[in-house]
């Protein structure tokens, strides 16, 4: 049995209407931060989508608004608009598909929860076989490294078999640093070394990714290494370690 | 020939280990009657062992440290209570197997399952699936230890496996007499399944002297009718209690699509959903959310 599910016309009807009335974002309930997602097309073939559930908890139908967001824009300068909504019965799951499809190839998503509203994010390689993903954490508030704090991402592999990718997504508050602000990314070798570091821009209310940075400013592979990311305002920081020969990632949250 | 005391340093080491496993043993016969347990990191499920697809898994722990010293850490592995197995959880943990081991500063230490799957279970013909848990030796240290853990598959075309969460102290355990709300789940032709594991932290040996908890779990379709009868299962309390094909084990024999699992417990716990995809085997973890 199939249940509800919001299919794929539904979602570009709330797109569409989200394209009409300008942009993002009146929400009203808990906001949340689901701060990957993707469709598009990655390296050595893999195809990456994302799908979210949303799971009513309460006794009345939810309505749960959302946007998505481009990687490497501020959002700061949003207008105040209503954002699309999916109405979620008591007791029900709707998985919305996709819902990058007809956006940008790579973002994240803000969420509006009403009370008792759960939500799970899930990005995969929708490889031949089948599929291989890994699961997005949906971020509040405090899920977020602290301003100045040190967030570290760790088990960090760089090698012909795997690659690692860097995001870093930041809140509403970085908004008082104009556009972005500077991260300063710190790569360490296994033994604690610092093999290399650069300052990283990152939009305010927004997403920057960077790819390969052991490939970029480190030294080259590295296995059993870590990401120190530290910002003058509260971040997310998240690795991606991708296998290179099945495309399987597993997502490596940060501790702070 | 290497001494195990070759210098101070290993003396230091070998001491410290005796002094933990000296503490563990306090702890052991007396657990029940609701002694804290150690400042530890848990990661609540870790294998070297077949799957059901044939791929064989094994489990790779990063330990670093973010502090400005050295720390000295102890990995302590436990076993899965199956039907057949002793009746050993940590509550009456047994010290003779914890892995001492220094982690400098900005450092990463990475194990492999193959170092404390004989802790967990010494015929290598048999599965090994357990917990660990990650302890300073000194207490005060823990902050400063990071764990991150990949429970992965390697086949001929590479790896693919998922993300284990580290539970910090207390953090992350629900509270008892509350349900955790696991969603999104899938069952289908193609093979896709979900497994769910269920972990009672050692801390809750006290409330159940050690005897299993009694956990119910209810079945939802994604419209949210209830799909099959609600099933109670006596968990392990102090480990992990796994249930293979869930929807399969609560009595729904055709697919589920976007399925639920509402998990009550009467004492702490964390729960979690590892969904396998029928065509690639790779699973993905699902962490339960409290309603």
């Amino acid at each position: 049995m199939s249940g509800s599910r919001i299919d794929r016309g539904r979602v570009l009807a709330a797109l569409f209407l989200f394209l009409l009335i300008g942009a993002p974002a009146g929400f009203a309930g808990t906001i949340v931060t689901i701060p990957g997602a993707a469709h598009g097309a990655g390296l050595n073939g893999t195809v990456w989508r994302s799908d979210v559930w949303i799971f009513n908890s309460g006794e009345e139908t939810a309505d749960v608004g959302y946007l998505v967001f481009a990687t490497g824009e501020s959002t700061c300068a949003r207008p105040t608009v209503l954002p699309p909504t999916i109405p979620v019965p008591p007791g029900a799951t709707v998985r919305l598909f996709d819902p990058l499809e007809s956006g940008p190839a790579q973002g994240w998503i803000e969420l509006d929860l009403p009370a008792g509203v759960h939500a799970r994010a899930r990005t995969f390689d929708a490889a031949p076989a089948g599929t291989y993903g890994q699961s997005v954490p949906v971020l509040r508030k405090d899920d977020f490294a602290p301003a100045g704090s040190r967030a570290v991402l760790a088990g960090m592999i760089r090698s012909s078999a795997f690659r690692t990718n860097l995001f870093i997504v930041s809140t509403s508050a970085s908004c008082e640093a104009g556009n972005s602000f500077e991260a300063t990314v710190t790569l360490r070798g296994p033994g604690g070394e610092v093999v290399g570091e650069a300052p990283v821009s990152v939009p305010s209310w927004g997403q920057s990714f960077v790819r390969d940075p052991f490939g970029n400013f480190g030294s080259g592979d590295c296995t059993g290494c870590r990401i120190d990311v530290i910002a003058p305002w509260p971040i997310y920081p998240f690795a991606s370690v991708i296998d290179n020969r099945t495309g399987d990632p597993t997502f490596v949250s940060p501790d702070f | 020939m290497k001494t195990p005391l070759r210098s101070a340093h290993h003396r230091r080491r070998f001491f410290s280990s005796s002094l933990l496993a000296i503490a563990l043993g306090l702890l052991i016969s007396r657990s029940a009657e609701g002694f804290v347990f150690p400042a530890s990191i848990t990661v609540p499920v870790v294998a070297e062992a077949a799957g059901a697809s044939g791929e064989f898994f094994r489990t790779s722990i990063a330990i670093s440290n973010r502090g400005a010293t050295s720390v000295f850490f102890y990995v302590i592995a436990f076993p899965e209570i199956t039907g057949d197995s002793v009746p050993y959880s940590s509550c009456n943990r047994d010290p003779r197997y914890p892995t001492g081991q220094e982690v400098t500063p900005g450092a990463t230490v990475v194990i492999g399952s193959e170092s404390f799957r004989n802790s967990i279970e010494p015929d290598p013909a048999k599965p090994a699936v357990g917990f660990l848990e990650v302890t300073p030796s000194d207490p005060s240290r823990l902050p400063d230890l990071v764990v991150r853990t990949r429970i992965y598959a390697e086949t001929a075309e590479g790896t693919f496996g998922q993300e284990i969460p580290s539970i910090r102290g207390s953090e992350g355990f629900l509270p008892g007499e509350r349900t955790l709300q696991l969603f999104g789940l899938q069952k289908d032709a193609s093979g896709t399944r979900t497994n769910v594991g269920i972990f009672i932290p050692p801390s809750e040996c006290g409330t159940t002297g050690g005897a299993p908890a009694s956990v119910r779990l209810s079945s939802f379709w994604s419209n949210g009718q209830q799909n099959s009868p609600s099933l109670d299962i006596e968990a392990t309390v102090g480990g992990i209690t796994r249930i293979d094909d869930v929807f399969g084990r609560v009595g729904v024999t055709g697919a589920c699509e976007d399925c639920r699992i509402a998990i009550f417990s009467p004492v702490n716990f964390f729960a979690y959903a590892s969904i396998v995809d029928g065509g690639t085997s790779d699973p993905t973890f699902v962490a339960g959310q409290p309603q």
